[in-house]
């Protein structure tokens, strides 16, 4: 059973920048990787060094996921730069397809709730780049007198 | 109570006038400016010119958990949000999707629990089957996502059913016939209800049977 299984059998939906990163840096750590994008132009921002497996596809196609084999899967990233493309690929992976672990970026910090309340794990670019701007200001100079 | 359109240009158009007609309040949501001011041009609708898949659209139009939602857009994925913005964040229960791809339709129903999917294609193929029918059959209706099917089926004198007690026709079980009208007054048949040229049956059956039924009754086989 794929809960039990020693390592990750990835799904990564996206192939833009952070997409193809994500699949290169796993496909080293030897874990399965399977990357789908609309686009097959996309795939020449995979690293040269990645062995997983590339897939031509419509993501919100619940077909497409089925040809990837998402039952088997227990990871899913969903990284297209929608919103709405990834909150279905995420819904889909964890309502249709039991996957454990499922992570989605979401860009309009708005939608986080509703990824949330299907227990979908969320990164947001914005929070992110707001929270190292933050780090990388000092508090000042009046507060520390 | 008001019914919000989600998206969509023509259908939603459509939809709109008919539902006006029916004397509900309706908002439109759509992200084209020029269709929202063709809207708000002919139709007595409130228009927001807004993305409907953005929580504070939603709240933007005042949503209330008792109104009505359709999401019309031609994308399953921004339809699923919207429908999922309106079900667990605006706490609506009628809420009603369309739905693009029909290959989609299982996981829609069965394992997102939309209460309500609406396939394009489930639509265009009845409403093809009903142009293609002869003419004394007439699907009036489908319920249940289209697993129920109202027909309605004129009796001509050569018809094999014609001047036939109803208990001796073999309808497949299935389908029943819930009223006939036509030569008098609607009435409810009983087994012993003789078939008369001119009768119009009013069919319930499941779709799968339509052919059946109308073989039986008409003569006329499909295809």
């Amino acid at each position: 059973m794929k809960k039990t299984a020693k390592e990750w059998y990835v799904i990564i939906v996206g192939c833009g920048r952070l997409g193809s990163k994500v699949a290169g840096a796993l496909s080293d750590r030897g874990e399965n990787v399977v990357i789908i994008d609309l686009d097959k132009k996309n795939f020449e921002h995979l690293p040269p060094q990645f062995s997983g497996f590339q897939m031509e596809g419509d993501a919100t196609s619940v077909d497409t996921l089925k040809e990837a084999k998402m039952e088997q899967a227990n990871l899913v990233l969903a990284l297209t730069d929608d919103d709405n493309t990834n909150f279905m690929v995420s819904q889909v992976a964890k309502e249709g397809f039991d996957v454990n672990l499922v992570i989605s970026r979401v860009y309009d910090p708005d939608n986080l709730p509703l990824f949330e309340q299907f227990q979908i794990k969320t990164i947001s670019p914005m929070e992110l780049a707001h929270d190292a701007l933050m780090s990388k200001i000092p508090h000042s100079p009046k507060e520390e007198a | 109570m008001k019914v919000i359109l989600a998206g969509g240009n023509k259908v939603t158009f459509n939809l709109a006038n008919a539902l006006i007609m029916r004397d509900l309040n309706v908002v439109i949501i759509n992200k084209d400016r020029e269709l929202c001011e063709i809207f708000s041009r002919s139709l007595k609708a409130t228009v927001i010119h807004a993305d409907a898949t953005q929580p504070e659209t939603l709240k933007k139009a005042e949503i209330f958990p008792n109104d009505i939602l359709v999401a019309l857009t031609p994308m399953d994925q921004d339809n699923l949000i919207i429908s999922q913005l309106a079900l667990k964040v605006f706490h609506m229960d009628k809420v009603f999707t369309l739905l693009n791809n029909p290959r989609n339709k299982e996981m829609f129903t069965a394992k997102l629990h939309l209460p309500h999917v609406i396939s394009m294609t489930d639509m265009l193929s009845s409403n093809i089957d009903l142009s293609i029918a002869p003419e004394e059959v007439r699907t009036v209706m489908s319920f249940e996502e289209g697993k129920i099917e109202l027909m309605q089926i004129q009796i001509q004198p050569d018809s094999p059913a014609c001047n036939m007690a109803l208990k001796d026709i073999d309808l497949p079980t299935g389908a029943i016939v819930g009223f006939i009208s036509g030569r008098q007054e609607p009435f409810v048949p009983n087994g012993e209800t003789e078939i008369l040229p001119g009768d119009l049956l009013w069919i319930m059956t499941l779709p799968l049977l339509h052919s059946e039924v109308v073989e039986v009754l008409t003569g006329i086989k499909n295809k």
